[in-house]
């Protein structure tokens, strides 16, 4: 099935690892970018994409104000957070956000993790 | 001829795969969690360097010293102020004893882990970049950054210097790693890192 | 004894005469990390022999490196192919390394320094498999030397805080201490009180019985002081030369003031004679009491100042009294 996923981070090149390691194990999906968070929720409301992986830590707006805002009007995303810090990021706010973390740097384990995660049956 | 925009921020990236790498071994060493992240990828000078730790109070540096030579030359230098080494031995010894100063065996502590992180995020960077390494035994080196900066070669030359940011338990701190590159190998990076940038898109 | 250096080489004839007798250590593996060459250091301090070691894995013959830290360096070093170092601090004793069969008994460990180095780039084309040595030195003697060091460095320092004559602390200890104790009133919300003491007519003493009789006086009012404050948080220095400072930590005014005036009276009671002094016949003191509380701001200058100031308010008073200023400024 094709599915649209957004990947946002505001690094080009995480954004780029990210992109690549995508099209090797899922070559038929389109993927969307977003280098800040406010870019972010307005694409997920002009494309609403099945899958967002948001880089925790950015300028601006941050990931977690990012997934609030996007939270408000789209449930059935599937929101796998990218952070280098995992305790920060405890159960009850992934719950409490609907999302999943990931272990930042986007290796082809984390990635695969991700994946794993939107694709999981519910 | 120095790098652009791009290729410093795919540096970050490369290097932070390699420092999660290195935190992995850290953290088997350690008994805890160690967190490591490089926020931050410039080229400078030694003096660059050296005035930017300085102007953080850390006059004073431990460092640790390896060579790691093929397709890129460099010497690897990886320095905390010394308060701050200290610290970190203390936490990976497990002593409740205050440390007053680094003594040999405290110097040798720190040489193993200046060595696990130096091998780690070079093992790291050479497998995304597809490169191959040979490496050195780690040297300790105590005193003025600028002393040990400035051992060989001039202030002036350029070096690339990653900020690393350091956390197990309650303590956080906050080091330089520095790569001393001669003019070939600073080529040899730049393709190397545009290759792997060619490889993404 | 170790398997054979591959016929036809070109090595030196001393090579593995060399090899075999390093006073240090010596593993050679293979690229499955098996032993194929253990030196005699080695195989002594071990007890073992060489058929008890080659062809087998390091954690085969040595149960304890099982998932150890040793294994895990070893397993990263082959696998990134560079050299890696063991610190005798981070990991005392790796392997069960002894200097004879009685310190066996006693299971007195060698202390180990290790490297591993694993063939590198360069070497392996010269090679037909990628081999790694393992080196293992005996740090024992570096160790117990630099404890030795430490232990001396650290009654150094605890000389430099005293006072030769007294016994008691030196002005040093109570510059290195006093900003701690100010900074804890304001943590702990208790207050400091300090108490300086000056020998009244001590000038005239000296004249009169010799600088020798001085000293001794110095000694037994000293030892005035430290029986009366006892706490082990208490702090006594001699000051200057007459002058002695107690530091009492959580401690109000009229318990300062109540051990005040037993300090005085305990040295009248030492009946010590002066005859150079104008105000009794014995060895008499005067005191300054100063008290810092929680919520005041002060420094420890200024508090030495103000405990300075009401001490000699005592002396104006008339000596042989205890004088006090409530609040530190």
């Amino acid at each position: 099935m094709v599915y649209k996923l957004l990947i946002v981070d505001d690094s080009k090149v995480s954004r780029m690892m990210i992109r690549n390691k995508v099209s090797q194990l899922q070559p038929d999906w389109d993927v969307l970018e977003a280098g800040t968070g406010d870019e972010a929720v307005a694409l997920v409301r002009a494309h609403g994409p099945d899958f967002i992986t948001m880089d925790v830590n950015m300028p601006g707006i941050s990931g977690f104000d990012a997934v609030a805002q996007i939270r408000a009007f789209d449930q059935h995303s599937r929101i796998a957070m990218l952070t280098a810090n995992i305790q920060e990021s405890s159960r009850a706010r992934a719950s409490d956000l609907n999302v999943t973390f990931v272990q930042k740097p986007a290796t082809e384990p984390a990635i695969r993790q991700a994946l794993d995660y939107f694709l999981a049956q519910s | 001829m120095t790098l652009t925009e791009l290729e410093l921020d795919a540096l970050v990236e490369v290097f932070n795969v390699g420092v999660g790498q290195a935190a992995s071994a850290l953290s088997q060493l350690a008994g805890d969690t160690v967190r490591l992240n490089v926020p931050k990828v410039e080229m400078l000078t030694k003096q660059g360097v050296s005035s930017e730790l300085t102007a953080q109070g850390a006059g004073r540096i431990c460092a640790v010293k390896q060579e790691f030579s093929g397709v890129l030359n460099t010497e690897a230098v990886l320095m905390f102020p010394v308060q701050q080494s200290l610290q970190l031995v203390q936490m990976m010894v497990g002593d409740d004893v205050p440390l007053e100063q680094l003594g040999e065996m405290e110097q040798e502590a720190l040489a193993e882990i200046g060595n696990i992180l130096l091998n780690s995020v070079v093992s790291g960077v050479a497998d995304v970049l597809k490169l191959r390494f040979e490496g050195s035994l780690p040297c300790v080196a105590l005193g003025p950054v600028q002393d040990v900066l400035g051992a060989q070669g001039s202030l002036d030359d350029m070096v690339l210097s990653l900020q690393i940011d350091f956390a197990i338990d309650a303590l956080e701190i906050q080091g330089f790693l520095v790569f001393m590159l001669d003019v070939e190998s600073v080529a040899s990076l730049k393709s190397t890192v545009r290759a792997f940038l060619e490889s993404l898109s | 004894m170790n398997a054979p250096l591959t016929p036809g080489c070109d090595c030196p004839p001393w090579s593995a005469w060399v090899l075999d007798h390093l006073q240090l250590g010596l593993l050679v593996l293979d690229a499955e990390q098996r032993v194929v060459f253990a030196n005699r250091w080695f195989l002594q301090h071990t007890g073992l022999t060489a058929p008890a070691l080659l062809q087998r894995q390091l954690d085969e013959v040595f149960e304890q490196l099982k998932g150890s830290a040793f294994l895990y360096s070893l397993t990263q070093a082959v696998a990134s192919g560079f050299p890696t170092l063991l610190s005798q601090t981070l990991h005392p004793a790796p392997f069960p390394l002894y200097l004879s069969a009685a310190q066996r008994d006693q299971d007195k460990l060698l202390r180990q320094s290790i490297r591993i180095i694993p063939a590198g780039l360069s070497q392996v084309g010269s090679m037909d498999q990628r081999y790694t040595f393992i080196q293992i030195t005996d740090v024992t003697q570096s160790v117990m030397r630099e404890r030795l060091l430490k232990a001396q460095a650290s009654k150094l320092k605890a000389l430099a805080n005293v006072d030769v004559l007294t016994g008691l602390g030196n002005r040093r200890l109570l510059d290195d201490s006093l900003p701690q104790l100010v900074r804890l009133v304001g943590k702990q919300g208790a207050a400091l009180s300090l108490v300086m003491f000056d020998i009244d007519y001590f000038k005239q003493f000296n004249d009169t019985y010799g600088h020798l009789a001085g000293d001794d006086c110095l000694r037994q009012v000293a030892g005035v002081l430290r029986q009366v404050f006892r706490r082990p948080a208490d702090l006594v220095v001699r000051f200057g030369g007459e002058e002695l400072v107690a530091v009492l930590p959580e401690t109000e005014l009229d318990d300062a003031l109540a051990l005040a005036n037993q300090v005085l009276q305990q040295v009248r009671d030492l009946a010590i004679v002066n005859a150079g002094s104008r105000v009794a016949k014995v060895v008499t003191l005067s005191a300054g009491v100063a008290v810092l509380q929680p919520g005041t701001a002060s420094t420890p200058m200024n508090l030495l100042q103000q405990v300075d100031q009401v001490m000699y308010a005592a002396k104006s008073a008339g000596r042989n009294q205890v004088c006090w200023q409530p609040e530190a400024q």
